[in-house]
């Protein structure tokens, strides 16, 4: 992408004067109706990447990644000093990258997460989907509650909802259990 | 106790996202969700979840286009449609179908007419793109045009919060400013165009015409031969017209001419179709036909189903002579005529070579 530089999404030909139009203007070059809204980082130079500043007397701290750098923050992790260069914001915390790496590692950083296992929905699927092929069901159901029961406390998805999905996967598993085991007794009782 | 306020809350619409090139291997499940400080783009498959986030300081533009999807979508609808009141009517007519047929047939039919209402009222379909300084991200699940607008709408006060605001003078400048840069970085490319002399094209257009021959016969004689010349001519047209669509993508050759090979595709499509319907009609009627043997099929179909005892066969067969007879001559004459204007631009261009090169 190019700073200020809009491109028809058909045929990538630069359209300037249809910007933040109120209604569809068509491209001169494909013929399709397009609508753009543009917003002021599109005209926004991209800020050059710090380096850090280099040592002048001894007396300055330095960077614990870097010795020969001038140190100018500490880590909000685990208290390093750190450099410009190894300086990374993230939602108005200062980190190192050891802490980023491990931050995302432990999922404490949830803004740099992903990739989720929703295991609720796995849950209430195991519970649900092979009744279809019911005889499964032997093997799914007490499976659903195994996951549901394991994975209580596993956070579901990163939209916030209830347990509500573990819930009724132990109470759709729950039945099926109970009547694999009605329909095993009859079968020694009679 | 205060209520907890939500991380996120929904955006309308709701779409699939295609997973692999050409052919889409998987799809996924798309939705967007509002955040506090960035727009979080959720794909989900099975109980995957997967999450992209544009920040609202980053979100350069959305690109709103506009397609022609919904209305595609809403011509197959109305074709099944029609093709099921079509099979209403055959079903009547030659297996002597009951009311039951025509209420099957007809709620199907009503069926799909409902989809093309749904498909209608939901309004035309889009593909809306967002852009960032490094990327330019579709979003699935933005496919209809009044959703995307009610989106972007929503959007645009949070991002103008974290960014601030545009003028239209200020867009003016900027743009102004950019577009000095634009030619020398962004060269339009032109596509190359190779000339098609159309030597597929005349066969295909000379083989309708020639088509129309054996069905005037069938109409007045009922034999096996004519029924085998008639097919023998048409699957060489459908030879022909494959090529012909083949060498005429990226040609010079004008656009009535490709127009008229396309609708040759349909309406070879529809006669096959046709054809197929009426050999199981035959097969119905004469359940003693071996109908893996093709050949005693064809002889039944020449000699048991004539022209003039039945109405059907007649409006079939004046449907296939009308459209060989207009699409032939009609392709013919443009064709001519696209060469005429080839053999003068050349003759003006170069005059020394009096003669239009052979085509490639």
């Amino acid at each position: 992408m190019n700073r200020g530089w809009i491109t028809c999404s058909k045929c990538k030909v630069p359209l300037q004067d249809f910007l933040n139009a109120p209604d569809l203007t068509v491209c001169p070059s494909c013929g399709v109706g397009m609508q753009i809204h543009v917003f002021p980082s599109l005209f926004r130079n991209l800020m050059p990447g710090q380096t850090g500043d280099t040592l002048l007397t001894d007396q300055e701290a330095s960077c614990f990644y870097h010795p020969q750098k001038k140190a100018v923050i500490t880590c909000e992790g685990c208290g390093r000093f750190l450099c410009a260069l190894c300086d990374v914001e993230l939602n108005e915390q200062h980190l190192c990258s050891t802490c980023l790496e491990s931050g995302k590692k432990k999922g404490k950083l949830k803004n740099l997460e992903n990739h989720r296992m929703v295991y609720d929905g796995m849950a209430l699927t195991l519970a649900i989907v092979p009744l279809l092929i019911w005889p499964f069901t032997i093997i799914t159901a007490p499976a659903a509650i195994f996951v549901a029961i394991r994975y209580w406390k596993a956070p579901t998805s990163i939209i916030p909802r209830s347990k509500l999905y573990f819930i009724l996967a132990i109470l759709f598993a729950g039945l099926q259990v109970a009547g694999w085991i009605y329909f095993i007794g009859r079968q020694f009782t009679h | 106790m205060p209520k907890k306020e939500k991380d996120y809350r929904r955006l309308p619409g709701r779409g699939l996202r295609r997973i692999g090139g050409a052919v889409a291997v998987a799809k996924t499940r798309a939705s967007l969700w509002l955040g506090k400080d960035h727009l979080l783009s959720m794909d989900t498959m099975w109980f995957m979840e997967d999450y992209k986030r544009f920040y609202y300081r980053d979100i350069q533009a959305f690109l709103i286009r506009k397609t022609a999807r919904g209305k595609i979508i809403n011509l197959v609808l109305s074709i099944l449609a029609a093709l099921m009141l079509l099979l209403a009517v055959l079903g009547g007519a030659f297996w002597g179908w009951g009311r039951e047929g025509w209420y099957i047939c007809g709620g199907i039919a009503l069926f799909f007419l409902l989809m093309v209402g749904i498909n209608a009222l939901m309004g035309p379909t889009c593909i809306c793109h967002l852009q960032t300084a490094v990327q330019r991200e579709e979003l699935p699940s933005l496919t209809r045009f009044r959703t995307a607008r009610k989106a972007v709408n929503r959007l645009k006060p949070l991002i103008e919060t974290a960014q601030g605001t545009l003028s239209p003078e200020e867009i003016q400048i900027q743009s102004a400013q950019m577009s000095q840069n634009i030619p020398a970085a962004i060269p339009p490319a032109p596509k190359p165009v190779k000339h098609e002399h159309g030597r597929f094209h005349e066969i295909l257009f000379y083989l309708l015409l020639f088509d129309s021959v054996p069905i005037v016969f069938d109409i007045f004689y009922d034999h096996v031969a004519l029924t085998l010349c008639s097919s023998l001519v048409s699957l060489a047209a459908c030879g022909m017209m494959i090529i012909a669509l083949i060498r005429q993508h990226g040609s010079d050759i004008t656009r009535f001419v490709r127009g008229i090979t396309w609708v040759t595709l349909g309406y070879h499509g529809v006669i096959f179709l046709l054809g197929y319907i009426v050999s199981v009609v035959i097969t119905v009627q004469n359940p003693e036909i071996n109908t893996n043997n093709q050949w005693e099929m064809m002889k039944v179909v020449s000699t048991k189903m004539s022209a003039m005892e039945s109405p059907w066969i007649m409006g079939l067969h004046f449907f296939a002579l009308i459209f060989s007879l207009s699409l032939g001559s009609l392709g013919l004459a443009s064709l001519y005529r696209f060469r005429r204007d080839y053999r003068v631009a050349v003759s003006k261009y170069h005059p020394s070579s009096e003669a239009a090169p052979a085509g490639t």
